[in-house]
């Protein structure tokens, strides 16, 4: 250890009672049961078969259990001679016994620098300065904050004024940009871990906490998850503040806030709850944050953890969007929504989110509206074909062959002669293979699982053919289904028809074409009884609401949206004028040109 | 209580599903016997019938999978199974006796009945057909000359299956002269409603196939007669199912076909004496006149004639049914619609029917000269 006490005597006269302490430390509990069992390890060092590092673990723990308590006591020793109202929580004043306090704690890890210096060259004030090593920028530390405050030449007002010193090193000293003062242990620890700097000045109640955050960050990428054909192509990474960046960029008003709240007691994650003041009702802003703050959990690592919480029911049907494009919060939080940030997470959740939600995407809204139509239809008719076409080969081929055309059931029965599995088997072996293949693919890099989807697709369904396991209808149709069930933009949406998909199949094994009827209408019904934060899950189909339909499975031109979603209840419902002025609308290009050519004759 | 309402409604659909299911119908369809064709025929014995189930046979339906138009080596792609008995059923049981799989009668779509068939018969297997819960009211009915067996057993090059050959030809109104075809409910129709008696189209084999180009007449389920195919043409005109029917005029040496065109019938009641008026309004196509002597005056002379001719067609026609007391046309049924009461009045329409005066106005549009459609 540096002798930094040495350097400086005066100091050390200032607390001779400690220095007598410290020549002849008086032996507390911890340090007489580390010499007892020093002493036990060195006799059981000489006893063969004896496991020694239990003991030498006990040893080190109760060396530094001895060492916090000891900083702890000075700390408190130092705190009630200077100050005698402040608490255990609360910094001294005392540079030294803040050192002790910090390499007894945290300091023992290597990624925590902890330095002490002097501010000033003639007069020179002890200060010290902790930060995590890979989380602060060492350019604004050694440039912003050391150099300058070392070669500061005004150090006899610090010392004169000892209290107001963090005052006059945020004002004149340190150019750091972001820098704000703190007191309390607890919060200085968690702005530490949080790659702020902290400066310590002695005699100075007051931390300076200076933002020096510079995390390892990866770039922002292109969206891997929700691509996008003519949109933009960034998303979210794992940084907050870049995901706030990102938002800000596409919404400048001042009316769109921020405001952060720390979820986990262990992970103490920064969540940031996005919305624009002025359009979306303020209830929802608070309920969310209410559901929040009450989240008790010790770690929150995925955003994803909190969709749980911010949803009513245990439902299949996600009911919280999460995305890692920038550009769908932003349009999101135009029209009224809420978006949840979380630190560490590249996905952010957006919501109500309602049914029709997870089937728009980017694209809907960069190509025309026939084409937006278009596809929203063809994701619509793939649900229905993915989840629809097995259960009614099913209904069809077994419980009700009387309503298939004459030509069709023989071609149907043809294709089954031989098959030994009736057409329920076929669809479990079939959909069986198909999850395998896609739980297999799904994980591997992306060269394998091509390849293993192509192995996948041909041999796998040609053999099973061939082996007369399945008949080639069944091939074409699980083939559909795998597909039809993917049409959906957002992944999770994909996932509960995956479970229903076996529901129905029960259903129309059993009843037929009635079963799957009876399925559908107990889907529905849930789907109806669905409600997030107030907004129904099937808005604007149920309860209908005419004028919201411009934008569901069909979109209508920009320019007749003119109202918000009326299930968000926003405080402003209108979102663009309606029938604007088109200025221009005829250009004289022909006469202008003529003129100009007139000109030039 | 949130469990309790649960476990209720898990309760209900539980026993929704044991409930419901049909018997246990669950059955894949190769292991079932799709009848395609069914032939209804007086057995030797007299008060029972024998009835013909005729299905593809599993070759046939392999190839039918793959693609293949043409049976296997020559074979028949049909297979008859026939059962005698007194009744449908246990003329039914005793082919399901001769086969290994599920005899099933959902996909059945034709239905043949021998002439020969006695009323008494003919009712006893139409009231079991009506009973049969997987068989729906859908298939064609054609009457067969003599035995219904027989005509099954006819193959026609121009499809695989004979029930696929009238599919093909009543699903289609242009492949025919007259849209004849009659499904099943549409005979229960006739057969239970007052004032009007079924028709059914006959189907003749012959070497290549069918021909289905008369009808088979039946007072109620008394099987009357069978008209010829001019006399079945103008049926067809009356009741406006005419599509490719032809005039040929000696006397202009021209043929005006294509004659289609509505029929409206109207009954009125004039002293007590019933008048039952077809306004028949074809359109058609001259065809067979040369360029030069295509003028206006003509072509009204031949529209003109045209148009007496198929007149004096259809009151013949209409007196040989009111002669032969049916009534196919369904003029009673036009007289209970627009007259009730003195419908009503009349115990027996068919002692009334034949009393009737009838009046056809036929009037013959050519639109088109000279071209084949």
């Amino acid at each position: 250890m540096w002798p930094f006490s040495r350097h400086k005597p005066k100091f050390d006269a200032k607390r001779p009672e400690i220095a007598q302490h410290l020549d002849e430390p008086p032996k507390s509990p911890a340090m007489k049961l580390m010499e007892t069992l020093k002493t036990s390890e060195e006799t059981l060092e000489h006893v063969t078969g004896v496991d020694l590092g239990l003991l030498k673990d006990l040893i080190t723990e109760t060396q530094t259990f001895s060492k916090r308590l000891e900083a702890l006591g000075q700390d408190l020793t130092q705190g009630k001679s200077a100050i005698p109202e402040k608490t255990l929580d609360e910094f001294s004043g005392d540079v030294e016994a803040a050192y002790d306090r910090l390499k007894s704690t945290v300091g023992q890890s290597p990624d925590i620098i902890i330095r002490r210096f002097y501010i000033g060259q003639s007069q020179q004030v002890p200060a010290l300065l902790a930060f995590v090593d890979g989380l602060a920028s060492n350019e604004m530390i050694d440039q912003d904050t050391v150099t300058l405050m070392q070669s500061y030449k005004g150090t006899k007002s610090l010392q004169q004024n000892p209290s107001t010193a963090h005052q006059i090193i945020h004002d004149s000293v340190v150019s750091v940009g972001h820098a704000t003062v703190e007191t309390k242990w607890s919060k200085l620890i968690i702005d530490l871990m949080g790659g702020n700097t902290i400066v310590f000045i002695q005699g100075c109640a007051e931390v300076l906490v200076l933002d020096t955050v510079k995390y390892p960050a990866r770039a922002i990428s292109a969206p891997m998850t929700e691509r996008a054909v003519k949109g933009p192509q960034e998303a979210f990474n794992e940084v907050i503040l870049t995901q706030m960046n990102l938002i800000r960029r596409r919404i400048k008003s001042p009316n769109l806030h921020f405001d952060p709240v720390k979820v986990g007691q262990l992970s103490q994650t920064l969540v940031v709850v996005a919305h624009v003041e002025g359009v979306t009702n303020p209830e929802l802003v608070m309920a969310v944050k209410r559901r929040l703050t009450s989240i008790q959990i010790a770690n929150l690592e995925y955003s994803n953890t909190l969709s749980e919480s911010l949803s009513n029911s245990r439902s299949l049907f996600p009911q919280v969007r999460s995305t890692e494009r920038a550009d769908i919060v932003a349009r999101d939080l135009a029209m009224g929504k809420v978006a949840i940030m979380v630190d560490n997470t590249p996905y952010a959740l957006t919501l109500p989110a309602t049914f029709i939600d997870f089937y728009q995407t980017t694209d809907d809204y960069t190509a025309s509206f026939w084409e937006a139509s278009l596809e929203r239809l063809v994701r619509l008719l793939g649900l229905f074909v993915g989840l629809l076409l097995p259960s009614l080969y099913i209904a069809l081929s077994s419980v009700d062959p009387e309503l298939l055309p004459t030509k069709l059931v023989i071609t149907i029965a043809g294709s089954r002669v031989g098959i030994p599995f009736p057409p329920i088997f076929e669809v479990i072996i079939m959909w069986t293979i198909i999850e395998i293949l896609r739980e297999a693919a799904i994980r591997l890099p992306k060269e394998l699982s091509t390849t293993l989807g192509t192995v996948g697709a041909i041999v796998v369904g040609t053999a099973v053919v061939r082996a007369a396991l399945v008949s080639d209808i069944m091939i074409v149709i699980i083939t559909l289904t795998a597909l039809g069930l993917f049409t959906s933009p957002v992944y999770e949406m994909a996932v509960p028809w995956r479970i229903l998909f076996w529901f129905i199949i029960i259903a129309a094994y059993f009843l037929g074409i009635f079963g799957i009827i009876l399925a559908l209408i107990v889907i529905l019904a849930h789907l109806a009884s669905l409600e997030n934060f107030g907004v129904p899950y099937l808005s604007p189909f149920g309860p209908l609401r005419v004028r919201d339909l411009k934008d569901s499975w069909v979109r209508f031109p920009e320019r007749n949206m003119v109202y918000r979603q009326t299930s968000l209840r926003t405080v402003s419902p209108k979102q663009r004028t309606r029938n604007p002025k088109k200025p221009m609308v005829s250009p004289q290009l022909h006469q202008t040109q003529q003129e100009h050519f007139d000109d030039e004759v | 209580m949130r469990f309790r309402v649960w476990s209720k409604a898990i309760t209900v659909l539980l026993g929704l599903i044991f409930l419901l299911t049909g018997c246990w119908g669950n059955l894949p369809v190769n292991n079932r016997i799709l009848v395609l064709a069914m032939g209804i025929d007086p057995a030797k014995s007299p008060n029972q019938f024998t009835v013909t189930f005729q299905s593809p046979t599993p070759s046939a339906v392999t190839n039918s999978s793959q693609g293949s138009s043409s049976g296997s080596g020559g074979q028949s792609a049909v297979f008859a199974v026939k059962g005698t008995g007194q009744s449908l059923e246990a003329a039914f049981n005793q082919a399901q006796a001769k086969v290994s799989k599920d005899l099933y009668l959902g996909q059945l779509q034709l239905l043949v009945i021998s002439n020969q068939l006695k009323p008494t018969l003919l009712k006893r297997a139409v009231t079991s057909l009506q009973s049969i819960g997987t068989l729906d009211k859908t298939p064609y009915i054609v009457v067969a000359n003599e035995s219904a067996f027989k005509m099954l057993q006819q193959t026609s090059p121009q499809a695989k299956f004979p029930s696929l050959y009238f599919i093909s030809l009543f699903g289609c109104m242009s492949c025919q002269t007259d849209a004849l075809g009659m499904r099943f409910w549409q005979y229960l129709v006739r057969i239970d409603t007052r004032g009007v008696d079924p028709y059914i189209p006959v189907a003749l084999p012959f070497s290549q196939g069918y021909r289905v180009d008369r009808i088979a007449l039946y007072r109620g389920y008394h099987y009357v007669t069978m008209l010829d195919p001019t006399q079945t043409t103008t049926f067809g005109i009356l009741q406006g199912l005419a599509h490719k029917v032809s005039l040929y005029l000696p006397k202009f040496q021209a043929t005006v076909a294509f004659l289609t065109g509505p029929s409206r019938l109207t009954t009125q009641v004039v002293n007590g004496q019933v008048h039952a008026t077809f306004n028949v309004h074809l359109t058609a196509m001259l065809m067979g006149l040369d360029s030069h002597s295509e003028t206006t005056q003509k072509i009204s002379e031949i529209s003109q004639m045209a148009s007496d001719t198929l007149a004096k067609r259809c009151v013949a026609l209409v007196r040989q049914l009111q002669h032969q007391d049916v009534d196919p046309l369904g003029i009673g049924r036009m007289l209970s619609w627009q007259h009730p009461d003195t419908f009503s009045h009349y115990a027996h329409w068919h002692q009334e029917y034949p009393k009737v005066h009838v009046i056809v106005h036929c009037v013959v549009k050519i639109t088109d000269v000279g071209t084949t459609k």
